[in-house]
């Protein structure tokens, strides 16, 4: 016997993400998904935004790593909410590690959660896990090359976090090419230009952040 | 996509093992992993060394790569199916695989058939079907499909930039046979 059946392949996950995104709502918690490849810079950007924003904003943080704690103990000590998660080889989070976590987190007392997802220029990108934006890190000395190498992370996210500029000088990368591949892949992209380093751009970044609590 | 492929061992001879990846024998260095792996197990190799052992439990709960996250998905869709038509056996399944997915196809169907053996789908075929990226121009009211790419800039017809793409992103399972 034959049977069309069109069944869209992720349903099961979405219907999880679409879950977890209730439970956010309902806590009037704003959630991001924070991407990029290892070493892109996204604790050190989680630490620099937590320092801009906090206490003001009360912010919870989910970690996801493949193995190890070190993110977790890096965001704990500034003082906010923090789970780990190890996806034990997994190259991405998924929406039902989401799920599982969330009562570790004291949701209906923070007002913006961020989950840093695994380092992975690719595949964090396909799953959705409940947020409400999607944002990613990429570093200048990652190379020019990335957006058209690695197009869909682009053209999901809603903002891209150019990270140590201040390496641009001893690079040849060309930031004027990144910044316009970007845009050219996904035209609502907002593009900020930060140091996590020196501090450059971290508060026109946090704003922009913390403003997308009241939309 | 991730960067150590899971391939299966299919001999060994001291220090070394053939293996089998999406059908291309080669041989590894099998002297990193932390236990004596058996012929039949799955490991994950990188740079001509077989790196790290891949339990069979973790392969089927999705655990080690993007691809088989799905091909796990598929596999739940395709059962349940399978039980509401009052069918034991599936023969053939077949995916829409959008062209501007990050899931690569080969990776797909070798995960398919590492993880179909103890399901009601062990004998079955996969087809993954590649939908290329396609939309609409605005400007010139023109149809496209762009065979071969991830992205676009410019309608491919006019040149213009106010396009939709409306197609290359599927991922779902079009049709199955059963009985």
């Amino acid at each position: 016997m034959k049977v069309k059946v069109v069944s869209r392949i992720l349903e099961a996950n979405d219907r999880i993400a679409e879950e977890n995104r209730r439970r956010f709502k309902k806590a009037g918690v704003f959630v991001a998904n924070l991407m990029g490849a290892p070493g892109a810079g996204k604790t050190t950007l989680l630490e620099q935004t937590i320092r801009m924003l906090t206490p003001g904003v009360r912010i919870g943080v989910i970690e996801g790593d493949i193995v190890g704690s070190d993110d977790a103990e890096r965001i704990g000590a500034l003082g906010v909410p923090v789970v780990q998660i190890n996806t034990g080889g997994a190259c991405h989070l998924d929406a039902n590690m989401i799920s599982e976590v969330l009562d570790e987190l004291p949701l209906d007392e923070l007002e913006m959660v961020i989950i840093e997802n695994v380092g992975n220029l690719v595949c964090p990108a396909e799953f959705k896990v409940g947020e409400d934006v999607k944002m990613m890190v990429l570093s200048v000395a990652e190379g020019h090359d990335k957006p058209l190498k690695y197009p869909l992370m682009f053209q999901e996210s809603s903002a891209l976090v150019l990270n140590k500029v201040d390496l641009l000088p001893y690079t040849n990368a060309d930031l004027g090419k990144m910044k316009q591949d970007s845009l050219a892949l996904n035209p609502k992209l907002t593009v900020f230009e930060v140091s996590c380093r020196t501090g450059a751009g971290i508060e026109a970044w946090a704003q922009w952040l913390s403003g997308l609590r009241s939309q | 996509m991730c960067l150590a492929v899971p391939s299966k061992i299919i001999s060994i001879d001291n220090e070394t093992a053939m293996i089998d990846v999406y059908g291309a024998r080669k041989e590894v260095s099998i002297m990193l992993l932390p236990e004596e792996p058996r012929i039949g197990d799955f490991v994950l190799v990188h740079a001509g060394f077989a790196i790290q052992m891949i339990k069979a439990e973790a392969f089927q709960t999705g655990e080690i790569m993007h691809e088989s996250s799905i091909a796990h998905s598929i596999l739940e869709i395709v059962e349940e199916q399978c039980a509401e038509k009052n069918c034991t056996v599936v023969d053939a399944v077949t995916v829409r695989l959008g062209r501007a997915t990050g899931v690569m196809p080969e990776s797909l169907q070798f995960a398919f058939d590492a993880l179909k053996e103890p399901t009601a789908a062990k004998n079955a075929k996969m087809t993954v079907d590649i939908v290329p990226v396609g939309g609409h121009c605005n400007a010139c009211g023109r149809e496209f499909d762009v065979p071969d790419v991830q992205y676009i800039f410019a309608c491919p017809h006019c040149g213009s930039n106010a396009f939709e793409i409306t197609r290359g992103r599927e991922m779902e399972i079009s049709d199955m046979e059963m009985h």
